[in-house]
């Protein structure tokens, strides 16, 4: 009796086991069907909204209807994973980052290689920034680094162990000699919510994060003290760069596309062009403006350069951590 | 403050978003009603629907699906003796023995109204409360977060006493399956099984699909039709007889409503346990004369009046820590971070009018549930007639749209059989399920808030009772254990408390 209840009860599980399957397709003109973008994170997130706004200008320059596919987890590397298998059609790309192409990869277990993917083409990057909360005793990057060459004890945190903001301030803690405890949090929020609170005594996180956090008359319960572009940001023109402040330093958070290795040229190329031709046109500034984004186009070869060299100096810092081997 | 107010009753002025309120409020009710079937269950099955909806019309679906669903449960319980809902469990004890005396009618009445009253409590605590908690949530970090979420491990511990090992142990279940995926700290990979998929760890929501939905799809096909027993013709009631039973009751009412809010507060409890606590304090306090368990409208009242107090109250942490009060507000997490809201103490200051958007959702919502109720009362039990043959094809169908389109990922269908299997095993053996899903919750927010408090204070474990909010945590949990754990002892002395008057596995699964 037993036995054949768990069968019947088995058997009403058999209606769930149904997985869709995708058409293969026949290959002419590029493109001669809908283009899929897997976005590897959740609906709402910064990438996700990047996409959305992304694909209908795409969508008018390539001709073809576009569809964005939300697949998250583990810090975007559950989408990338599931899209280095699929089959290298063109019709199917995904939204990668400094982290989730050059940094994970490295790391234990990430299911792909950059060698996994065809780069496309970059889109847009955030600057890095530091900030403390609005009464901190360091009003300046300069304090800050003094009080932690003196051997003062100082907590940080920042968007997730292995994300961009959490390296973006290892590689510059490593740089000058600096070392300085890492509370992990979940996400930019997180990690704001911890410095409000006092657990940690500096945040790192993409530009994004600051101008929420500014009242329209300038006061704010944060204070920013560097940025870590070439020049002022224009968002946040008072802030100096890392540079100005003393401590030469570039590093920028930065979203590209990539398609499974075996790509055709023919569909690199036309998607990098149209992604060109929509980073130039003025209206699609204001809509970046929205989320603080900066256009930042490299071809597919300067793309895989940049992972490249972001590799190099993200393996010293992981393998210190203990990340990487 | 004004402002916002107003803001966000525009956002409600919208004809879509009134049509989605009560369009959850009458699921709410069907899935309620329907055994087998829960408020939670539901909230998961017409999540994936929010996707494409603005963030007010998908909470007027969610918030309505979540009163109403609470309250439904309990008309299967009267009727039938078969809570809708696990919530419902202690209803049925004085609800069923009404309708045995032909006044079946008057118990829902009871049922709906108070249920009515629990709510508005609930809301007012939250419009009252949540704001200033926000505030005071900013200076809160991990050392508190941990022993927020040790008292939610408690309480799952402390409130199945009835069969405390079996609650730990499927707890345990759900912490051990949310150390799947890449640690938070390290981020390293830990029970991968060489599959990447797993490399974001179990989705609560698609183990909740799952262990309750699928679990129970398989139980209600392994167990065939039930014949309901022949009531005796029931005799109808006004609504003013059951008022009259309210004003006798002010002071139950009122214990009852702060009982359900507080336990919707803490972490990691439900509907279920509000009753059951409120209920067996009904019993301590129990006049000579009073028949409960024998057809007692004031087991009902304290019952339905509490279980309901859990709406607003479970809100309150979800809005201001992004620490889900119960089941169902852990699904809300999820409703509203698709919807570009993340929740935490930042949730009510930057987010103002959708707060006071959240908070007049739930006063209509509360409202359609009394007139839904009232009026289709005896409509919602012809949901128990629909057919398993029927029933159970489709809500598999949905349950299994729901599991891919989390993430529109095939992996996660595979991952609600598996849970599907594990939860029809756990509820044969009597093991609970709702445990394990709060284990799955909270073992993350427990982990990871450990090992921060631990890394950022030099591994002295004395923070946590250094720091006075956490040392005050610590008591008060100290003090639920002993308070849950004495009663234990006493509860075979009252024995008046009706045949199936311990509460069991079944009342967690809420």
């Amino acid at each position: 009796m037993q036995l054949k209840d768990f069968l019947t009860g088995a058997a009403a599980l058999a209606g769930l086991a149904i997985v869709a399957a995708t058409p293969a397709a026949a290959q002419d003109d590029y493109p001669s069907q809908p283009l899929q973008i897997i976005v590897p994170f959740g609906q709402g997130g910064a990438t996700d909204q990047l996409s959305r706004m992304f694909a209908p200008a795409l969508e008018d320059r390539l001709g073809t209807p576009i569809v964005i596919i939300n697949q998250p987890g583990a810090g975007g590397a559950v989408g990338l994973a599931n899209l280095a298998l699929l089959e290298p059609d063109g019709y199917t790309i995904g939204v990668g980052s400094d982290s989730t192409l050059a940094a994970r990869p490295l790391m234990d277990s990430s299911g792909y290689t950059p060698e996994s993917f065809d780069t496309v083409v970059r889109l847009v990057d955030i600057p890095s920034g530091i900030a403390v909360r609005a009464d901190s005793p360091y009003e300046t990057l300069d304090d800050l680094v003094t009080a932690l060459q003196s051997g003062e004890r100082l907590n940080w945190s920042g968007s997730g162990i292995g994300s961009g903001p959490h390296l973006a301030m290892a590689v510059f803690l490593a740089q000058n000699d600096l070392t300085a405890t890492y509370v992990n949090s979940n996400s930019g929020q997180e990690a704001m919510v911890k410095l409000l609170s006092g657990e940690v005594d500096f945040f790192s996180g993409g530009g994004s994060n600051y101008p929420p956090m500014i009242d329209d008359d300038g006061s704010s319960d944060i204070r920013v003290l560097a940025l870590a572009a070439e020049e002022r940001w224009q968002y946040l023109p008072d802030v100096p760069t890392f540079t100005e402040a003393g401590y030469p330093y570039l590093r920028s958070q930065w979203f590209g596309f990539v398609g499974p290795a075996g790509m055709p040229q023919e569909a690199i190329d036309a998607i990098t062009e149209a992604v060109r031709e929509t980073l130039e046109a003025p209206e699609f500034q204001d809509r970046l403006d929205q989320f603080y984004f900066n256009p930042a186009f490299q071809t597919s070869e300067e793309m895989r350069a940049q992972i490249a060299e972001e590799q190099e100096s993200f393996l010293p810092i992981l393998q210190e951590a203990g990340l990487a081997e | 403050m004004i402002a916002d107010l107003a803001a966000g009753a525009a956002a409600i002025a919208d004809p879509w978003v009134i049509l989605f309120v009560f369009l959850g409020a009458v699921i709410g009710m069907v899935f309620g009603a329907a055994p087998g079937l829960t408020a939670t269950s539901a909230i998961v099955l017409f999540l994936p629907v929010t996707y494409a909806m603005g963030p007010t019309t998908s909470m007027a679906l969610l918030l309505g699906i979540y009163c109403s669903g609470y309250f439904a449960g309990s008309i299967p319980a009267i009727l039938l003796n078969t809570p809708g809902a696990p919530g419902s469990a202690a209803t049925a004890l004085d609800g069923y023995a009404m309708a045995q005396q032909g006044y079946g009618d008057r118990a829902i009445l009871t049922a709906v109204m108070s249920s009515f009253v629990g709510g508005l409590f609930s809301l007012l605590l939250l419009a009252l409360i949540a704001p200033s908690l926000a505030r005071v949530a900013l200076s809160f970090t991990s050392v508190e977060y941990f022993t927020f979420a040790l008292v939610g491990i408690v309480c799952v511990a402390g409130i199945s006493r009835g069969s405390m090992i079996k609650g730990l142990a499927a707890a345990f279940i759900g912490v051990l399956a949310s150390t799947v995926g890449l640690d938070p700290v390290s981020g390293v990979g830990r029970f991968l099984f060489g599959q990447p998929n797993l490399m974001g760890g179990i989705p609560t929501t698609a183990a909740l699909i799952g262990l309750f939905a699928v679990a129970q799809m398989m139980l209600l096909t392994a167990k065939g039709r039930q014949e309901a027993e022949v009531l005796p013709v029931q005799q109808t009631t006004s609504v003013a007889e059951v008022l009259k039973d309210f004003t006798r009751n002010k002071f139950l009412m009122l214990k009852s409503a702060v009982v359900g809010a507080l336990i919707g507060i803490l972490p990691g409890t439900g509907p279920s346990i509000a009753s059951w606590v409120s209920y067996s304090d009904a019993l301590r306090t129990a006049k000579p004369g009073d028949r409960y368990g024998k057809g007692e409208p004031k087991g009902l009242i304290a019952c339905e009046v509490s279980n309901n107090a859990v709406t607003g109250g479970a809100l309150v942490p979800l809005l201001t820590l992004g620490i889900p009060g119960d089941p169902v507000t852990a699904v809300l997490i999820g409703a509203l971070m698709i919807q570009g809201f993340e929740t935490g103490p930042f949730f009510i200051p930057h987010n103002t009018p959708l707060f006071y958007s959240i908070l007049i959702l739930l006063l209509i919502s509360n409202f359609l549930m009394l007139g839904i109720g009232i009026a289709g009362r005896r409509l919602a039990a012809k949901v128990l007639e629909i057919p398993h043959g029927i029933m159970v094809p489709t809500i598999l169908c949905v349950a299994g749209a729901g599991a891919f389109s989390l993430a529109s990922n095939p992996f996660y269908l595979k991952l609600v059989i598996i849970f599907g299997a594990m939860g029809y095993l756990m509820v044969r053996f009597k093991i609970p399920t709702a445990p394990a899903v709060l284990g799955i919750v909270l073992g993350p927010i427990l982990e990871q808030n450990l090992r921060n408090a631990l890394t950022a204070n030099d591994m002295d474990a004395t923070v946590f009772v250094t720091r006075p909010i956490s040392a005050v945590t610590l008591a008060f949990m100290c003090l639920l254990l002993w308070v849950w754990l004495k009663p234990a002892k006493k509860s075979d002395d009252s024995g008046d408390g009706g045949g199936s008057g311990t509460p069991s596995d079944a009342e967690l699964k809420g």
